[in-house]
């Protein structure tokens, strides 16, 4: 429904604004850091040989730090999952259930709308203001990247942000999914943020624990390449991380609109199973 | 058309291990206006939010307009407007803004220009933002939403909550006036005297089910009337005593006064009354509050 879609959209405006230009900005003065390194005449390459191999492996894996992509993704896109992540749980985590737990959701809810276009409209909405955001990422990454003498095409940049927006999609339908069966949207924000710090540790530390593959075949941002999707999308992470988010949305969505609505703290497992007596 | 605009048949809802329902049954007739009336925790709210969908019942069916809320929710709700009794607005519209929203999410909306001349009847401000409001002025904007859409059923959960005694009345008016065009009412009040003064028939609601439902008018009736009577000579009270629906309550020492309970009609007091010479008669007629009350004090007597 175009209304409660255009509301939301609204809503999020400023969110939008901030984040993305923020996270522009950030981008566009990369490509000025860039340039210094190599202006200096420091041997980075052999400062950072200096380091333990393990450290470097915790902060990026094997990337070269003087290719594009390495670069890219050790300065920017290898924590833009934690950063983002933690803005779109909060955001999903308040889609639904922030308004549930304030009350005004009763009176939307009360007007000829169902359950489900309420659902897929703020949705979409939160989607749409995601794309927005790194939209204006990949616009302050480009501008960096026009004015600076740097080997990669704009195009190219795209494909770290199509990796990041399925990552992103994974905490975003996760927290989303939690928020409906969980007694409260903190509730469902705290534990959607664990599982995300707890993935970018996993999936950093099993880097250099093999002991820890097993577990890290678990964690989302396993399938998430960052930066290093300059050089091309690996296809299959991206439906694995696509695939997921699916499944999270649809249990969704399903437990949204087969459980109550919660009032003033009625929130709870017993509302979303119901009761038999 | 049909007959009921509610029908509810043996509700169950339960929040956990709490049984908020217990079987209810109630009937709204298509074109009255119906008090539902109950103190606070007896499971009005809960019924109101099972006929929109809001929350399911565990157990019992439930029609508003004809239709089953489950099965037609967007049906159902198109066709109520609804005053939540716990209002929450979301404060960052102006109330016109408000009313803009809500009006794009219904499928016939009254004419702008009637929103306007209730918003100038019940004086308030358009453009002012809702979280600037005070309790009343919100309440207002709640009741406006409500009566924004070309509907058959008004649903209204404690619609004068937080208003001052005019704008009370003011709002009771138009509930009437909307009654008047064919709109089928259906509020809960605490305030038993505006029940009172506008329901046809009232339905009383305690631990979840149906006590009571009855013309208001009756209701009152069927309740304790209460007579003192002054007489110009002494009277025995076996005369009183003798009448089945009269209670001798109180009478003074050289039987000239009596205080009497009656139940029902009272053709048969007034009939004994014409054997003497009746100084002064002084009859109280209980108000829907004290038939209420001594409804809920008598049945807890019995729990």
């Amino acid at each position: 429904m175009f209304a409660v879609f255009r509301r939301k959209l609204l809503k999020n405006w400023l969110m939008i604004l901030g984040w993305g230009l923020g996270l522009g900005l950030l981008g566009y003065y990369l490509f000025d850091i860039y340039d210094t390194f190599f202006k200096r005449d420091v041997n980075l390459q052999q400062l950072l040989n200096a380091f333990p191999e393990d450290l470097l492996a915790f902060f990026g894996g094997d990337v070269n730090l003087f290719s594009p992509g390495g670069f890219l993704h050790l300065e920017f896109f290898s924590y833009m999952p934690i950063i983002l992540g933690i803005m779109v749980i909060s955001a999903a985590t308040s889609l639904i259930t922030k308004e549930e737990e304030n009350g005004t959701l009763e009176l939307i809810l009360s007007q000829p709308i169902s359950r489900s276009a309420l659902f897929w409209s703020r949705l979409a909405a939160l989607v749409l203001s995601l794309l927005l955001i790194l939209a204006l990422m990949w616009g302050g990454l480009a501008i960096g990247l026009e004015l600076n003498n740097f080997d990669l095409t704009l195009e190219a940049l795209i494909f770290p942000l199509v990796s990041l927006l399925a990552v992103l999609m994974v905490f975003l339908s996760l927290a989303l999914f939690l928020s409906m069966i969980l007694p409260t949207s903190s509730s469902a924000g705290l534990v959607s943020g664990f599982i995300l710090i707890a993935s970018y540790f996993i999936s950093s530390l099993a880097r250099i624990d093999e002991d820890l593959e097993g577990i890290n075949r678990f964690s989302p941002l396993k399938y998430y390449q960052g930066g290093s999707a300059v050089n091309g999308l690996d296809g299959q992470n991206l439906l694995i991380l696509l695939g997921l988010s699916v499944i999270f949305i649809a249990f969704a969505w399903f437990f949204f609109v087969k459980r109550d609505l919660r009032f003033g703290g009625t929130g709870g497992l017993r509302l979303v199973f119901r009761h038999k007596d | 058309m049909e007959d009921s605009a509610i029908l509810i048949e043996g509700l169950h809802k339960y929040y956990g291990k709490v049984h908020a329902l217990r079987g209810l049954n109630l009937e709204v007739m298509t074109g009255e206006i119906f008090g539902f009336l109950g103190p606070n925790g007896a499971g009005k709210t809960t019924t109101i939010r099972c006929m929109l969908d809001l929350i399911r019942p565990n157990q019992g069916a439930i029609r508003v307009l004809g239709l089953d809320p489950q099965k037609s929710p967007q049906e159902v709700k198109a066709g109520v407007g609804y005053l939540p009794g716990d209002l929450k607005l979301e404060g960052d519209f102006t109330a016109r803004g408000f009313f803009q929203h809500i009006r794009k999410l219904r499928r016939k909306n009254k004419a702008w220009k009637e929103v306007e001349d209730l918003a100038d009847r019940i004086d308030l401000s358009l453009d002012l933002k809702i979280k600037t409001l005070s309790q009343g002025n919100k309440q207002k904007v709640g009741l406006i939403q409500a009566l924004l859409g070309e509907v058959p059923l008004l649903v209204l959960d404690e619609p004068t909550l937080g208003l001052d005694p005019l704008m009370q009345q003011e709002v009771l008016n138009i509930i009437r006036e909307e009654n008047e065009k064919g709109i089928t009412v259906f509020f809960s009040s605490h305030i038993l005297s505006e029940v009172q003064k506008i329901a046809d028939r009232v339905g009383i609601i305690r631990k979840g089910s149906l006590v009571e439902i009855a013309q208001t008018d009756d209701l009152i009736q069927r309740a304790l009337t209460r007579a003192t009577i002054s007489f110009g000579e002494v009277v025995p009270e076996s005369d009183f005593d003798n009448l089945e629906n009269v209670k001798i309550l109180r009478v003074n020492d050289n039987r000239h006064a009596y205080t009497l309970e009656i139940t029902g009609e009272m053709d048969s007091l007034i009939k004994t009354l014409a054997n003497y010479s009746v100084v002064d008669l002084e009859i109280n007629r209980p108000s829907l509050e004290e038939v209420f009350l001594n409804y809920y004090q008598d049945r807890g007597k019995e729990a």
